[in-house]
């Protein structure tokens, strides 16, 4: 689990020269970069952070955070100034395997600044092998943590990190990013001396950010507990799936006798059937009744039906009339009934085409978005998708193949996306209206089959008894009481299903209780060896606390807060009551004590510390020498501190006589990027 | 009647244009993009006759022609031939594509020249990019659509 800094390449095209600068690092120890201010230190630094594509670091903005040096004009020594035609960063790089590769990024060029390419070995520290693999992967786009092509999701990868997913403001989950763990690695200068983890940028929506980069790195078992949550709430979605099963069941039985239940929840509730009356209701000739309420009207239909003494009919004005009413309420009911299947199938076709639609949609999304990844893309392709004019006819053309003579504007390939997505957004609202009627249309015409049914019969009955003997039992009656007794039968299965989903509700109501109560009782407070670990860096934390001086605070009452990992002081975050350069020390203090508890514990830590200008605040001499004599100790060969400072060439020599350490200084005027040899 | 109601509207009536919405298939990108990736793809040596281009590139335009063209091979079905659209926009963008010196014609078949193979092994190295029309071209492969097969197809025999 590394990353080292191996060698970096800035080169800049501008007037027919080549200007830049090349840095070869140690791997190990202590590497100082020494110049005037405003020589380009930062320059050196920020170009590091771009090349890893860690800019958002740096601030929310999509502009190339650098220096105009890079982006725009080369100064030179009579004043004057040249346009950059072209400039890139090379940054050669090695993980914990000993795998080297070297990141190509562009700052002015053809290519997508996005756009990434990663080289399989060395391009800066010794000639590249011929036939070197490399592949472009593309930075701070929606996906390039997670995705296969995504370069922060190759760069994890290259430093052996399993990234974890950590709960975001909004409720869903994603990656800790890398520009949220890195800030405790790489101190830059406008914002990194501000506080602890100053550049940690905010706008990812991430709970707890800082403090969960800090648990990654010191990689403590409270991140696996809140694995532990996330795999719980896993186990509630799963809940929450089978309780919308059990509902959809529920209202398919209600369906089958013509029925509705009221009352069930969309979402599992705990204690469910205790505190939520639900209401099982059917419907009939007369209205709409509760299921138990049918249940004993039929009951006791049947039973008056028994008791009658009902002889065949006989063709009196009564059987007429009632002949007569009976075969006008069927020709309603068969009215209601086409006209029901009528608008059934209207609704139908307009899902068939709706689904046509949404088919087209998706496929014309598809190829928009194809259409932007091939705008991307840089390099050869950038000969079709950068022509403005006809390159036959030299006429002005808008990126399109239609005809050209028509006044108009087209949409840019994103808006054009977006508006094909709301439509397919208005799509599957029509569709879900559609599905919702025609789930109503079925439960009415199962219900009007029914009344047909018993009507056609009722019909033919009255027809069949002005045939029968009067003197023997009416037959209308007897099947009166059969379909009686049939519907009784159908409605009590009913209920006796219900009940069973009723129970599977319940056991799924108790489950989604227990799972709340787990995730509720999943413990906030560290395991055994993360407690060690914290012990560690909080007596590390003390020790370079006295080191440097620090004076705002005895450092032997310096906690580490278990809430937000940060230092305290009596309970209290120190940060508003220190002096400014008390907060400097502390943060070159955290950042050692952090990279010690790497040398002697299992973390995530890369082994690497930057340090942009820790001079900062005029921090006393002493501090200073304290600060690189430490510094010294931490990296221990194993690991690698890059610092750039501003110091005078003399004190720093004293600072690093007999220290070991790899040097670069510049002196007084001289600036780091210049003319390079062509 | 005159038109005097106008006045009633102190400030007049004002018409914006929007811009107009443009599918993939009309752009100049994806179009130049996906026939050169077609001509790359879709026969060994780079080169396509204008009548296979034509055939192919209507097949990945919608997925709809799939089945159309599944249709086709199995009954060898020229009625359903007579679908197959031609692409009123083809020859314009082939003709760019000439004119970029992406592709040439040789023999009446436009044939890619080497800055335009360097973007068909762009395409290629894209895993996202044409994912469908991969699938489609590969669930293509080993089917009779060769230059004579579809010549025949054309001519009725």
């Amino acid at each position: 689990m590394a990353l080292k800094i191996r060698a970096l390449r800035i080169v800049v095209n501008a007037g027919n020269k080549n200007f830049g600068a090349e840095y070869k690092f140690a791997t190990s120890g202590l590497n100082v970069i020494r110049a005037d201010n405003s020589s380009g230190k930062s320059t050196i630094f920020d170009s590091i952070i771009y090349a890893l594509g860690l800019e958002a670091m740096l601030g929310a903005s999509r502009q190339i955070p650098l220096k105009s040096i890079l982006t725009t004009k080369v100064p030179l020594d009579d004043g004057s100034a040249v346009n950059i035609s072209e400039s890139y960063i090379l940054l050669e790089i090695e993980n914990g395997a000993g795998e080297i590769a070297t990141i190509r990024r562009g700052v002015v060029s053809n290519d997508d600044p996005n756009l990434v390419t990663v080289y399989n070995g060395h391009l800066i520290s010794k000639v590249p092998a011929p036939g070197m693999l490399s592949t472009n992967y593309y930075t701070r786009l929606p996906g390039s943590a997670q995705n296969e092509r995504g370069f922060h999701n190759w760069l994890a990868k290259f430093i052996n990190w399993d990234l974890p997913l950590v709960p975001k403001f909004s409720g869903s989950l994603t990656n800790l990013y890398l520009e949220c763990i890195m800030p405790l690695m790489v101190i830059e200068q406008k914002k990194g001396w501000s506080q602890l983890q100053g550049t940690v940028p905010t706008q990812y929506g991430i709970k707890d950010v800082r403090k969960k980069a800090i648990e990654f790195a010191m990689k403590l078992d409270s991140e696996k507990i809140s694995q532990q949550r996330t795999a719980l709430n896993v186990q509630l979605a799963a809940t929450k799936l089978g309780w919308s099963l059990s509902s959809e069941k529920v209202a398919l039985i209600a369906r089958n006798v013509g029925g509705t239940v009221e009352g069930i929840p969309k979402e599992p509730r705990s204690n469910f059937t205790e505190t939520t009356p639900t209401a099982f209701k059917v419907s009939h000739e007369s209205g709409w009744s509760l299921i138990s309420e049918r249940i004993e009207e039929v009951k006791s239909q049947i039973q008056q039906s028994k008791n009658l003494d009902t002889k065949s009919e006989k063709f009196d004005e009564a059987t007429k009339l009632r002949l007569g009413n009976a075969e006008k309420a069927l020709f309603e009911l068969e009215s209601m009934y086409r006209n029901l299947i009528a608008q059934q199938n209207f609704e139908r076709s307009e899902k068939v085409l709706l689904f046509r639609r949404k088919e087209t949609l998706s496929n014309d999304i598809r190829q928009l978005e194809d259409t932007h990844r091939i705008s991307k893309m840089g390099g050869n392709t950038n000969a079709i998708t950068s022509i403005d004019n006809c390159p036959v006819c030299e006429s002005h053309i808008d990126g399109t193949v239609l005809s050209q003579n028509v006044n108009r504007v087209v949409m840019d390939i994103q808006s054009n996306v977006q508006f094909l997505k709301d439509e397919l957004k208005t799509v599957e609202l029509l569709n879900r209206h559609h599905d919702k009627n025609i789930e109503a249309n079925e439960i009415a015409a199962s219900d009007l089959a029914q009344r047909l049914d018993g009507k056609r019969l009722e019909i033919r009955e009255i027809k069949e008894s002005l045939l029968e003997d009067s003197r023997i039992p009416s037959k209308i009656e007897i099947i009166r009481q059969v379909n009686l007794e049939r519907e009784l039968l159908r409605l009590q299965a009913a209920v006796s299903d219900f009940e069973t989903q009723l129970e599977a509700l319940d056991v799924l109501s108790e489950q989604f209780a227990e799972i709340k109560g787990k995730i509720a009782n999943l413990p906030d407070a560290y395991s055994e060896a993360d407690e060690e670990k914290i012990n560690y860096l909080r007596d590390a934390l003390k020790e370079n606390l006295t080191a440097f001086g620090f004076k705002s605070f005895d450092p032997a009452k310096i906690d580490i807060s278990r809430e937000s990992l940060h230092p305290i002081v009596e309970d209290f975050d120190w940060y508003f009551e220190a002096s400014g350069s008390d907060n400097i020390r502390a943060i070159w203090a955290y950042s050692l004590a952090l990279l010690s508890v790497a040398s002697s514990n299992p973390t995530n830590h890369p082994g690497l510390l930057m340090f942009d200008e820790p001079g900062q605040q005029s921090s006393k001499i002493d501090s200073l020498r304290a600060f690189f004599r430490r510094a010294v100790v931490m990296a221990n060969d194993q690991h690698q501190i890059i610092v750039t400072t501003s110091e005078k060439v003399d004190s720093l020599n004293e600072f690093l006589s007999n220290i070991p350490s790899t040097k670069f200084i510049l002196p007084d005027g001289e600036k780091l990027i210049r003319p390079m040899r062509n | 009647m005159s038109n005097n109601y106008l006045k009633f509207i102190p400030n007049g009536i004002t018409f914006s244009e929007r811009p107009i919405s443009a599918l993939a298939t009309q752009r100049l990108a994806w179009k130049a993009t996906i026939i050169i990736w077609l001509i790359g793809n879709i026969s060994r040596n780079k080169s396509s006759s204008l009548r296979k281009l034509s055939l192919f590139l209507w097949i990945v335009q919608n997925p709809e022609n799939e089945q159309l063209i599944n249709e086709i091979l199995r009954d060898q079905n020229r009625l359903v031939l007579a679908s197959v659209k031609f692409d009123p926009t083809l020859p314009r963008t082939l003709s760019y594509l000439k004119e970029l010196k992406l592709l040439e014609i040789k023999n009446s078949r436009y044939r890619l020249t080497q800055p335009g193979v360097q973007i068909l092994l762009a395409v290629n190295a894209e895993a996202e990019l044409f994912k469908f029309e991969k699938q489609l071209l590969a669930s293509l492969e080993g089917s009779f659509l060769t230059d004579t097969y579809i010549d025949s197809l054309y001519r009725g025999g």
